[in-house]
């Protein structure tokens, strides 16, 4: 994963997917990057956006009290790393953050094909 | 990057400033804002802004230290009564200050007044008012050179209220250095933009007070003949700006809340 975003998505106009709606499954989202690579807060949000195409208008600044929630209920785990210039928190997945993810991904699985299979039956 | 950027470390105090928990967790999520912040700079300097603009855009981008704070202090665990209350005090005691400060700066708007119009305007009673002869005695011994009875009660109505303010201003003096030595001790600005809540507060106490005096002194000048008007405009002249001030410090709290995500 790399230190920044890429050039193409930081400057999009952001979609305006709701916060709220963004906010019930940020928990995911969030196990997800860290599942697929240890990262620091900065890299996951530039993960976030760029998957998203721009989508997600989250406040950045609100995924750190979410990775510390996770990081309290023991679904991510942290360490510093003192390597980089400056001081960076860098989160992975632990066993029962890996076992979360993946109830959570079948839940919204089951839901985003519930969704597909009205909205696009009236489309 | 290593150049400090004034929007992001005025960003980070007031982040500081609005964040609760543990004084490591606090610090933990300080050092991962800064980090943050000081690399999305970069990032947009990288890709050709200006770095006070890429500081600028990232702050915006990472959202108002009011709604980050909400969301960490909304997962922080509960804290302990007495640190609450003592957290709430902290807040409080620079209003307290002020407040107490304010009564001691009317006492000067009442001096101020009552070389203008005279003590009747500001501390007599309304016409017609009987005093206790003992009273009576009691204000001449203390005032010898008073030609009357209420003239004795102007002239100790005069000392005694003006010792009271003035004591009130010391008093608040002393709260506001003491804010000051834990500021200092703390490592924080001395002067800083009141909390919402502060500056909340502040607004209305201050607004409901400047209501409260100007209708004692409008109702003093109509039913009393003016007598005693200028102990509650005198409180009014000072309430009101102080008012002002604390309504311009919630609105701008509120304006950058609702400018920025």
């Amino acid at each position: 994963m790399s230190g920044g975003c890429s050039s193409r998505v930081r400057h999009l106009v952001f979609l305006g997917m709701g916060n709220e709606q963004l906010k019930g499954h940020l928990d995911l989202l969030l196990l997800q990057v860290i599942a697929d690579q240890p990262a620091h807060g900065y890299q996951l949000v530039c993960a976030l956006r760029d998957r998203s195409d721009g989508a997600f208008n989250l406040p950045e600044g609100t995924v750190y009290p979410a990775l510390h929630r996770l990081e309290g209920q023991g679904l991510v785990t942290s360490t510093w790393d003192e390597e980089a210039p400056r001081r960076r928190r860098v989160y992975r997945i632990t066993a029962a953050g890996e076992q979360a993810r993946r109830a959570q991904r079948t839940e919204w699985s089951r839901f985003a094909r519930g969704m597909g299979g009205v909205l696009g039956a009236s489309a | 990057m290593s150049i400090r950027n004034d929007c992001i470390e005025r960003y980070l105090d007031d982040l500081l400033a609005q964040l609760r928990g543990a004084p490591a967790d606090v610090r933990r999520m300080l050092t991962e804002t800064e980090q943050h912040l000081y690399a999305s700079t970069a990032d947009g300097v990288a890709h050709g802004a200006a770095p006070d603009v890429a500081a600028a855009d990232a702050v915006q981008r990472f959202g108002t230290a009011g709604t980050v704070a909400r969301q960490w202090n909304a997962s922080a665990p509960a804290e302990p009564t007495g640190v609450f209350l003592r957290q709430l005090a902290g807040q409080m005691a620079p209003l307290v200050g002020v407040g107490l400060v304010a009564i001691g700066v009317s006492g000067l708007a009442a001096r101020a007044m009552t070389a203008l119009w005279g003590l009747r305007f500001m501390f007599a009673n309304p016409p017609g008012t009987q005093y206790p002869a003992a009273a009576c005695q009691y204000w001449m011994s203390l005032h010898p050179r008073a030609s009357s009875c209420t003239g004795a009660y102007l002239a100790e109505s005069f000392a005694d209220g003006l010792a009271a303010r003035f004591a009130a201003g010391l008093l608040g003096l002393a709260v506001l250095s003491v804010v000051a030595a834990v500021r200092r001790r703390n490592g924080l600005p001395l002067l800083a933009m009141p909390r919402l809540l502060v500056s909340f507060s502040g607004a209305a106490t201050f607004s409901l007070a400047t209501v409260a005096l100007v209708a004692l002194g409008i109702d003093a000048l109509r039913v009393a003949g003016g007598n005693g008007a200028g102990q509650w405009l005198s409180g009014a002249v000072i309430a009101l700006p102080v008012a002002i001030g604390y309504a311009w410090a919630f609105l701008n709290s509120g304006r950058r809340t609702a400018v920025l995500p």
